[in-house]
């Protein structure tokens, strides 16, 4: 017998509003975490001096207080956001993709988008282009077309027709995956010269964030995140079976592509700022899941916010355990996610025991 | 005898028609690409509202392939009309307003409770921003009092044996409101007991609410028992249709399972099927 999750007793909104406050708290937290000492109450006065009405009446007129906000202004608040948007983004699209697939094991970057991301990177590094564009650079650039490209041929392959099964996409995504790796590793034989610089941002890392990064990035974390919810009820459906929710009136094609289409672009999005970072997107949902259950209407929004959670602390500690140098935050989501995912595994096998 | 055979041809003037109560299929075929055998080979039959059909046949005979094409899950190229249109021309919310389905041997493996699952039989009814309604909530209740269900409506579907998540999906069917409820092979993970009990339900949904249940059935008893009209398919073939007095016959059963079969006489008036082969 397949344990069941602890379910909370609380109200959702409770839960939301807590959730909220603790994302607040973490980043407060963030902010005075560095070199610069920056002390807590610091912190809140410059964070709500930049809300809209709110701050109106907070005075940061004060000199030390002057020298600070530069810091957490240019420095380290883009940094804090940035990290927040991509747990958000993947963190909800990891949501999405485990309803999705059926699968509990997936995660974003499973259609590919990571591998695809991550030639178009190595190209972009190889030809030392320097385009700048939305407030991305030439990496950048590279790492989304690349992204939307692999998706786009892995739907081409498996996606089409009312046959296809969804475990179709799940293995296709797999398999180019494999074949994209491993081209970007025959080009890095080739060009051992950048052969760290691509290693590297395949860690993933938020250490180049800038305010142009935040808006490009919160734009597709709103549409995408909000299209996604929008579908939440649908998931539901699919997430108990595909037979399930086309005999209660899902269109599954139609559903299939706009999660898939939504999912890619949040991911894509992510990457293109921060390189790849894995486990968030595939843990986050899972704790989420086990405190609130398997409801998508739930489960997406709970996941963005602790998603956000997450990935602020694992950068908080990638970017200050051996200051002033830094641990890639990929490594960081990984040391925590890798002993969580194998307590996974050991726990879907006892319940088939 | 005659009137005791479905009319497999419709003819046309049958007021049911208009209100959705008939589906009428005419030469469907359908073989997929790669097969060399077509899995259904040009049936053709009519089925009525308020009737309890049973649909027999070996494994590999068509009888799930038939019933996805009836729900729509595959596509029939217009020989299936339900009601006065054919499938295709239904609108997906409207179509699910009329049939639902229970799936074959159902595996719900996400962390739902019961309440959210029957919830989800109203789908088609709800609006995109809207809370259940007063209307939702009683049909979910009243499923889940039909099928016994209430009193563990906030246990995680995970939790539950096979014949409870049975009744839980039955309780989604039956929560959709629709007038045809299909039913996919309902008993073939089930026990004795929950087998009777869940066949008990749909003969209750069938005589007190007037609800057509069409299923896909392995055991030839039960499809006596309960099921008024029966359906025996061989080959993607019918090979006979109508009331179940008549038809299945240890004959006609011969030649859909290829074996022999042995009747014995109920006290009830039923009949009782056994096959010779494996009675020594």
């Amino acid at each position: 017998m397949k344990k069941a999750g602890y379910r909370s007793r609380w109200p959702f909104i409770t839960i939301l509003v807590i959730l909220f406050l603790l994302l607040f708290f973490v980043i407060v937290f963030a902010v005075c975490t560095g070199s610069a000492n920056i002390k807590a109450e610091e912190a809140i006065r410059l964070l709500l001096a930049k809300i809209p009405l709110l701050g109106q009446g907070i005075d940061c007129t004060e000199s030390i207080i002057n020298n600070h906000a530069l810091i957490v202004y240019q420095v380290r608040l883009p940094r804090i956001l940035l990290a927040m948007l991509v747990g958000m983004a993947l963190s909800i699209t990891g949501a999405a993709f485990q309803g999705l697939f059926r699968n509990p094991l997936a995660d974003p970057h499973i259609l590919g988008v990571s591998s695809g991301a991550a030639l178009g990177a190595t190209f972009a590094m190889l030809s030392g282009a320097g385009i700048q564009f939305l407030g991305l650079g030439a990496v950048g650039i590279a790492a989304f077309a690349g992204a939307l490209i692999t998706v786009f041929i892995v739907y081409q392959i498996a996606g089409i027709g009312a046959g296809r099964k969804t475990v179709h996409l799940l293995l296709t995504g797999t398999a180019i995956s494999s074949f994209l790796s491993a081209l970007m590793s025959l080009l890095m034989t080739r060009h051992q010269e950048t052969l760290e610089k691509v290693y590297l941002w395949t860690l993933g890392s938020f250490s180049s964030a800038t305010w142009d990064k935040v808006l490009f990035l919160i734009l597709f974390v709103m549409v995408g995140a909000l299209l996604l919810m929008l579908l939440s009820r649908e998931l539901n459906l699919l997430s108990v079976g595909e037979d399930t929710a086309g005999t209660l009136g899902v269109s599954i094609q139609r559903v299939r592509k706009l999660i898939i289409i939504s999912g890619s672009l949040l991911v894509a999005a992510s990457v293109a700022v921060s390189g790849v970072i894995g486990f968030v997107g595939l843990i986050v949902p899972h704790c989420v899941r086990l405190l609130f259950g398997s409801n998508h209407e739930r489960l997406m929004p709970a996941s963005m916010l602790v998603g956000a959670i997450f990935m602020i602390l694992c950068d908080t500690i990638a970017r200050t355990v051996t200051a002033p140098s830094e641990i890639p935050v990929g490594v960081v989501t990984s040391l925590f996610g890798a002993p969580y995912f194998i307590y996974l595994l050991y726990r879907e096998k006892a319940g088939q025991a | 005898m005659d009137d005791c055979y479905l009319n497999m041809v419709f003819d046309g003037e049958n007021k049911l028609r208009e209100q959705g109560k008939t589906i009428c299929v005419k030469d469907l075929n359908w073989q997929p690409e790669k097969e060399r055998q077509p899995v259904l080979d040009g049936l053709e039959f009519t089925l009525e509202a308020g009737n309890f059909y049973g649909i027999l046949g070996a494994n590999g005979s068509g009888k799930t392939s038939l019933m996805r094409h009836l729900l729509r899950l595959y596509a029939s190229k217009n020989s299936i009309c339900l009601g006065e249109k054919p499938l295709e021309e239904w609108k997906q919310k409207a179509l699910a307003k009329m049939l639902s389905y229970v799936p074959q041997n159902t595996v719900i493996e996400v962390d739902f409770t019961v309440e959210e699952i029957v919830m989800m039989g109203r789908t088609p009814y709800r609006k995109r921003f809207e809370p259940e309604t007063e209307q939702d909530k009683q049909a979910v209740l009243k499923a889940m009092q039909w099928t016994n269900c209430e009193q563990f409506k906030d246990k995680s579907v995970t939790e539950l044996s096979g014949g409870e998540v049975q009744r839980v999906v039955a309780a989604r069917a039956i929560a959709q409101e629709t007038e045809w409820i299909f039913l996919d092979e309902p008993t073939s993970h089930l026990d004795l007991k929950h087998q009777i009990e869940l066949m008990d339900l749909m003969q209750r949904l069938c005589q007190e609410k007037g609800v057509t249940i069409v299923a896909v059935l392995h055991d030839v008893n039960l499809a006596l028992q309960y099921c008024t009209h029966l359906l025996l398919m061989k080959n993607g073939k019918l090979c006979a249709a109508g009331k179940s007095e008549c038809v299945g016959t240890k004959e006609e059963l011969a030649t859909i399972y290829e074996m022999e079969f042995e009747e014995l006489k109920l006290e009830n008036g039923g009949r009782y099927l056994i096959p010779v082969n494996f009675v020594k």
